[in-house]
């Protein structure tokens, strides 16, 4: 089942590599990014868009930074609030998923088995999240929200366990920069 | 990265010029004496009214401002908000002022033709209090800025607009 291979993705990756591509469709929007993610439980990620722009997206444990490299602007925002910017936020935690959301068993695709996760406390961010697995592995996400907007996440290169130096997830604003709080 | 170089519009702007409708999707950050964010957009214009979504990394649609014949509403955190115009509406619910007509003509490197302005030394436009700079790419100079930095006391917005239909 689905929430067993979850059980068993959160238990098995202290540490996660992958790539990632996201795809936003709504009604007269069609966008393509794609780009990395490290995760290293509990809290601690990197969630970097490299197309069509870079856009990085670190939680370091305890506080989420956003920098837009174009923009030359770092968000900084309390992690808890974080699901919005990433879904590392929600993969990074240990039993994050199980705490806050009611999953269910969403059926089976090809040979991934899918699971719905919906929030138990009002989050106005996304109304519906679907995860797939496949032999105990994320391989996609989808996200939609309650303006029409669908977000499909395809996972790949997955690396169960990487050795990723806890200084990997620390984050200073590069000089120059604005950096300005979120909350 | 490319070296960058002040945008000067073609033609300059004659009093009559046209309020053509547009849409244009890209970036946009927000400094309002050091809080804000940073995030995508989509804005669909057309003289009477204007439809601007503000969308998170994820593509999920963080605030969206819809002008029309009767009003501005803004919906955001799952709740709505009603005024007259986008400049109350934004400086009352959000606590910073989008000057979202003068945005029509900023975004794409002109002065808003219907309100006094000047040009300074650098190539900067002063306009109600904004002061707004327009830069392009050295060596791809397009139709319009790639980026617009508008500032006005402590308010910082910087905008690439990216794909324009």
């Amino acid at each position: 089942s689905a929430i067993a291979q979850l059980k068993a993705f959160v238990s098995d990756t202290k540490t996660l590599s992958a790539s990632f591509n996201q795809l936003v469709s709504s009604k007269n929007k069609h966008e393509e990014a794609s780009g990395t993610l490290e995760i290293s439980r509990p809290g601690k990620f990197r969630w970097s868009y490299n197309k069509p722009y870079e856009q990085l997206i670190v939680g370091d444990g305890k506080t989420l930074w956003i920098y837009d490299k174009d923009l030359a602007q770092v968000t900084r925002k309390n992690l808890d609030g974080a699901l919005g910017s990433s879904p590392a936020a929600l993969l990074a935690g240990n039993n994050a998923i199980e705490r806050d959301y009611v999953l269910k068993e969403a059926g089976k695709q090809g040979d991934v088995e899918w699971l719905s996760a919906s929030p138990k406390k009002a989050d106005n961010t996304f109304n519906a999240i679907r995860m797939g697995f496949s032999n105990k592995m994320l391989v996609e996400m989808e996200l939609t929200d309650s303006f029409g907007n669908n977000t499909r996440i395809r996972f790949s290169a997955q690396q169960k366990n990487p050795a990723l130096a806890a200084s990997h997830f620390s984050f200073t604003a590069p000089k120059g920069v604005d950096v300005v709080s979120g909350d | 990265c490319a070296t960058e170089t002040v945008f000067r519009p073609a033609g300059t702007v004659s009093p009559a010029a046209q309020d053509r409708p547009f849409t244009v999707s890209g970036r946009i950050s927000i400094n309002m004496d050091g809080k804000g964010s940073v995030g995508q957009f989509d804005w669909a214009h057309q003289p009477q009214a204007d439809l601007l979504s503000v969308n998170s990394p994820l593509g999920s649609t963080v605030a969206q401002l819809r002008r029309d014949a009767t009003g501005v509403t803004l919906l955001a955190d799952g709740k709505s908000w009603q005024a007259a115009n986008v400049e109350d509406l934004t400086h009352d619910v959000l606590g910073w002022t989008l000057p979202l007509g003068n945005l029509v003509w900023w975004i794409r490197g002109l002065p808003a033709p219907d309100a006094p302005y000047q040009f300074a030394s650098d190539g900067s436009l002063d306009q109600q209090g904004w002061t707004i700079r327009f830069v392009s790419d050295a060596d791809a100079p397009g139709l319009y800025p790639k980026r617009v930095e508008m500032q006005r006391d402590k308010l910082t917005l910087r905008l690439l607009p990216q794909n324009w239909r």
